[in-house]
């Protein structure tokens, strides 16, 4: 048998959609820093969390990645995407790229992917439970109900969040998300 | 629900099952530290593009795969296995991913024992222990697959090898794999494997473990098989019926072989028909005597995943062993219109049939009665049955 007539198979890589997650993943984070200054709830939910909070969510095997904690005075802040010099308390992995695609292409909720085991997570359980309520409210904000409802388990009320909040919101959370 | 004084149950196999399950190997090859697979398949998946995929689905995870071995045929030769090590040592290859059916399965398999041991002599793991050492394996199910390659037993040479370890670690489904075949193939496989789980919950010694597996098993094939009789083989049909005869390897894989395996076994042994064949033949047979004419007869859980649970509890507990029967032998009159419902239509000489009765009979005499199974066999041959499972 000739061993040559077998070939190595290198894997390729996947840039396009590794680039749309990484804009995604910068979106989100900047956004949940805008919603930490705009919604009572995200405050409240980002609050109850430890000091020394900071969530690497990232793509196995090698990224993209965004990372979101507490800064000096409490408050949520995007913290960029390289996890070096940072102290992770909650790392949340998303086994492959194609699972994020699902995730950020809105095919499956948050919830559904954890349910089908597309994440891998290290760090306190109730910490990314809230981390994923929080994921929620501003995928609330940034995106029409349409397509929100496919990466929600469930559509906010109008008891939950009337539409004011909700329209008010959302132009606050656009404007400090793509300005500072 | 039976229980026996004493009983064992192991799974060494994870099912991974669903939308883009195949991206995650690389993630699940690094969790049981395994960087570069050596994958097994025949030349048939590399032409349908299940290798394609495999690759594709390898994509940005950085890893390396050693090679493609695409030498699995019908028969399985101990020159294949070796040939497979020696591309495994040749490329430092750490883990075996097999595509395809029961020869691809069974050459990772004995690959596993040859690399994990550091061994070219196969001969040496005639008889093998239940805890061993060995490589990462994953088994990628694809349409060819007929139950027996999330087993525990490997058929290299004609030769039998037999352990929990050489389950798979990993059995994976996704859709994308299961590619399009003749229908008659396709109800043969269920068939086979719904023969298998079936006898493996009808052993004395059936154990709620096993039971539970199997239920899951037939319930999945029917459910699906009766589907696809109506709308066709697509959809999540496919996978549901993949899933059913994935579990029934585990399911065989916990019980002893009884009289249809080995029955089919001789058959195809000795007329050349594939032992799928002849098992979906038998089926309805060896239930149908067991439920007439032995003393145990035929377990009335078994329309619970048959009919489901509606059927089951408006049934009578007396009645509930046949209509299951009835159920069965339904559904296999349905697959005659793809496959061939007895061994004359297929042409098996009568003598050959005597001559696999003699040579079982003394095995299975005090289960079956004596002369039971040369009456089974009869009965398949003239194709006798199928007017349902009544007493």
């Amino acid at each position: 048998m000739n061993i040559n007539n077998y070939p190595e198979i290198k894997s390729k890589g996947k840039l396009l959609k590794k680039i749309y997650v990484a804009v995604m993943l910068w979106i989100v984070g900047r956004a949940i820093q805008a919603a930490y200054r705009v919604d009572k709830e995200v405050k409240e939910e980002f609050d109850g969390l430890s000091d020394d909070f900071m969530l690497y969510l990232n793509v196995l095997p090698s990224g993209p990645g965004m990372i979101v904690g507490k800064d000096k005075n409490g408050k949520a802040k995007y913290m960029g995407w390289n996890p070096s010099g940072k102290k992770i308390t909650l790392d949340m992995k998303i086994k492959n790229i194609e699972a994020a695609i699902l995730m950020f292409t809105f095919q499956e909720s948050t919830c559904l992917a954890t349910a089908n085991n597309r994440l891998a997570i290290s760090g306190a359980v109730p910490d990314s439970m809230a981390f994923i309520r929080i994921l929620n409210i501003v995928e609330v904000y940034l995106l029409p109900k349409i397509i929100t409802s496919l990466a929600v388990k469930r559509y906010p009320k109008w008891s939950q969040m009337n539409p004011f909040r909700k329209h008010f919101g959302r132009i606050l959370v656009y404007v400090r998300t793509f300005t500072f | 629900m039976q229980i026996p004084d004493y009983f064992k149950f192991y799974n060494k196999t994870r099912i991974l099952s669903g939308k883009k399950a195949l991206e995650n190997i690389p993630y699940e090859l690094k969790s049981m530290n395994a960087v570069k697979p050596l994958i097994i398949t025949d030349k048939r998946s590399v032409k349908e593009g299940n290798v394609k995929n495999l690759i594709s689905a390898y994509r940005d995870s950085g890893l390396v795969i050693g090679a493609v071995f695409d030498e699995a045929a019908n028969y399985v030769s101990t020159n294949t296995v070796l040939n497979a090590a020696k591309l495994f040592r040749a490329r430092g290859c750490d883990s075996i991913i097999a595509i395809g059916g029961i020869d691809s399965a069974s050459i990772a398999r004995g690959l596993n024992l040859l690399v994990s041991n550091k061994s070219d002599d196969l001969l040496q793991f005639e008889s093998l222990p239940d805890t061993m050492d060995l490589c990462p394996f994953i088994m990628v199910i694809t349409s060819d697959s007929r139950g027996r390659e999330t087993s525990n037993k490997a058929v290299i040479d004609g030769r039998v090898y037999m352990s929990s370890e050489l389950m798979p670690d990993i059995a994976l489904i996704d859709s994308r794999m299961l590619k399009k075949r003749e229908m008659s193939d396709v109800v043969s496989f269920a068939l086979c494997a719904l023969a298998d789980v079936i006898e493996a919950c009808s052993v004395e010694l059936a154990n709620p473990v096993n039971d539970a597996f199997a239920f899951a098993s037939i319930e999945l094939i029917c459910e699906n098989l009766t589907d696809i009789f109506n709308r066709g083989y697509s959809g999540k049909r496919k996978l549901g019926l993949a899933n059913g005869i994935a579990i029934s390897g585990i399911v065989s894989s916990n019980a002893p072989e009884g009289l249809g395996g080995h029955l089919s076994l001789e058959l195809s042994k000795n007329t050349r028909h594939s032992r799928e064949l002849c098992s979906s033949i038998l089926l309805p047979y060896i239930l149908d005597y067991k439920l007439k004419n032995t003393k145990n007869g035929v377990r009335d859980e078994l329309l619970l995943p048959v009919l489901g649970i509606d059927k089951y509890c408006s049934s009578p507990e007396s009645e509930r062993g046949s209509l299951a029967v009835e159920a069965v032998t339904e559904l296999v009159k349905k697959a005659g219109k793809y496959i061939p419902l007895s061994f004359k239509e297929i042409k098996i000489p009568p003598y050959v049939i005597t001559s696999i009765a003699e040579s079982l009979e003394k095995e299975y005499s005090k289960s079956f009665g004596k002369g039971g199974v040369l009456k089974i066999l009869d009965a398949a041959y003239e194709g006798s049955l199928l007017s349902g499972g009544n007493k």
